[in-house]
């Protein structure tokens, strides 16, 4: 313990001995794991809002005004003869209207000088949980198609399709610009402490001389890398949440996309990306003295 | 204590240093190492270390192979020598106190015991409030005092001690070498470098003389 403490003085006392360069190692470190971590949140945020989407998923069938009773009738037999049915809910023109009203709340009023309502009847089909995949469900959209009286068909998945290629973007361009910045945390940690071990060289020279063990001298440096990590991961997870709850206030969304739920970082991601500070300034420190310091 | 057999010392495969030396140095004996610059004296004295290796022959300190120790037991090796170098080797930016204690700090020892003994030991070499100057505020026989502190905190078996008397007047000299007389009656093993024979008469102890990297004497 006393160990401990005695390296934790010294490796303060480098620290600020090049007060400088130490702050300018942590301001890139935290400046890479802020990068870092706020494509890792863009990327769950539009994860979750693709799930929640698909969660409730059902195939929305939109049908001919003029459709006949028996039509409808023959329709609704054939859909929930589908294996992939869960259920079949019919929504009249008036109900979605009113649905459609529901969900602009304050502004539903607009609606009200429609001269006739332009909305379609639809038949909105449940799908069993082993149907969600969006393969299978394109595969029975192309075949719902051909049953007479449906004009069109819509289902959450449409928008979602889209997203999944923005997010495959996100994880790209993250991980892409985080290897890069990792790299270059790295040159930069390794090279702050490589500052110390220059600037202390003489001093690392005499402590061998009379007797130091190789531990004794390095210990300091690997608590100077550390306790930098932990300063640049903590300000990065501090810069993260403020940045992201001024951007949370700041966004308006359009109508009826009130319901998404923007969420930070879970207790588990923010330990993590404290976590990778520290590992990185670690890292930072053992590149350093396996180059600089080899006897 | 200190065993040489045929010890040779190339640098660079061309500057020979040391030549087939061969002595040995008992356990609380005081030995003189003498000889002009350039005959190997500082040599001698990185191979008893072990700051460097010897090209041929043997080495053995206190019963340990030097030519066989591994990298990881010199600094084990060290603890049991205090040397006192030529250039002195004080780290400019710490208290006469701190470069004292570093030497039983990088051993591990606690502050309490630390604190007490680099007192007394200041004390011991006249040093008696200087703890907190720096080693450029002192003259330069008080910097060898320092040394010396460092050197035998440790409470060493073997002291080595590099032209300790090098810049120092002759008064100044003798005040070393009678404090180093000192530490050998304490049963301290020393072996002091020197190229200065006004020192060398001074007492009857025993003197290995080196020429060119070969004994002479």
């Amino acid at each position: 313990m006393s160990k401990l403490i005695y390296f934790t003085r010294v490796a303060l006392n480098n620290t600020a001995k090049n007060i400088f360069v130490s702050l300018v190692s942590i301001g890139t470190l935290s400046l890479s794991l802020l990068i870092l971590s706020a494509f890792i949140l863009l990327y769950t945020n539009v994860q979750n809002i693709i799930k929640s989407s698909t969660q409730d998923l059902s195939i929305s069938v939109y049908l001919d005004d003029n459709i006949s009773q028996a039509d409808l009738t023959k329709l609704k037999k054939s859909l929930s003869e589908l294996p992939q049915t869960a259920g079949i809910n019919h929504i009249s023109k008036s109900q979605a209207l009113a649905d459609l009203k529901s969900r602009f709340g304050a502004h539903g009023a607009l609606l009200d000088g429609l001269d006739e309502n332009p909305l379609p009847a639809s038949l909105e089909l449940k799908l069993k949980p082993e149907y969600r995949s969006q393969n299978l469900v394109r595969a029975l959209i192309k075949r719902l198609e051909n049953f007479d009286g449906v004009i069109d068909m819509g289902y959450a998945w449409e928008w979602a399709d889209k997203l999944s290629g923005l997010l495959n973007f996100i994880k790209l361009c993250g991980l892409v610009i985080g290897g890069l910045l990792f790299l270059a945390t790295i040159f930069i940690v390794s090279n702050t402490i490589k500052l110390t071990v220059y600037s202390r060289r003489e001093e690392i020279y005499t402590m061998r001389l009379i007797g130091s063990t190789e531990g004794f001298i390095k210990a300091p440096f690997f608590i100077e890398g550390l306790l930098q990590g932990l300063a640049g991961g903590l300000l990065a997870l501090i810069a993260l949440f403020l940045i992201f709850n001024l951007l949370v206030s700041q966004i308006k969304f359009p109508l009826g996309l009130t319901v998404i739920n923007l969420t930070f970082l879970s207790p588990t991601a923010a330990l993590t990306l404290v976590g990778s500070g520290i590992f990185l300034g670690l890292l930072g420190s053992f590149v350093s003295l396996r180059r600089f310091m080899g006897e | 204590m200190i065993q040489l057999y045929h010890l040779t010392k190339v640098y660079n495969g061309r500057k020979v240093a040391l030549n087939d030396v061969s002595f040995k140095v008992d356990e609380g004996e005081f030995v003189f190492i003498a000889g002009p610059s350039g005959a190997g004296k500082t040599t001698l004295i990185k191979l008893i270390m072990c700051e460097e290796r010897a090209s041929q022959g043997q080495i053995l300190v206190d019963r340990l192979n030097l030519q066989r120790i591994k990298p990881n037991k010199i600094p084990y090796l060290r603890r049991k020598i205090g040397v006192i170098f030529q250039d002195f080797k004080l780290i400019p930016t710490r208290t006469v106190f701190q470069n004292v204690a570093l030497r039983l700090e990088v051993q591990g020892a606690k502050r309490s015991f630390i604190n007490k003994k680099v007192r007394v030991i200041l004390k011991n070499v006249g040093l008696e409030g200087l703890g907190e100057a720096l080693p450029p505020q002192l003259s330069g026989g008080e910097q060898q005092r320092v040394v010396i502190a460092r050197a035998m905190i440790g409470d060493p078996l073997i002291l080595l001690a590099d032209e300790p008397t090098g810049n120092l007047d002759i008064d100044l000299s003798r005040n070393i070498l009678n404090l180093l007389l000192d530490i050998n009656k304490g049963g301290t093993t020393v072996l002091m470098a020197t190229h200065n024979q006004e020192i060398l008469q001074e007492t009857n102890k025993r003197v290995i003389r080196l020429d060119q990297g070969r004994l002479v004497a």
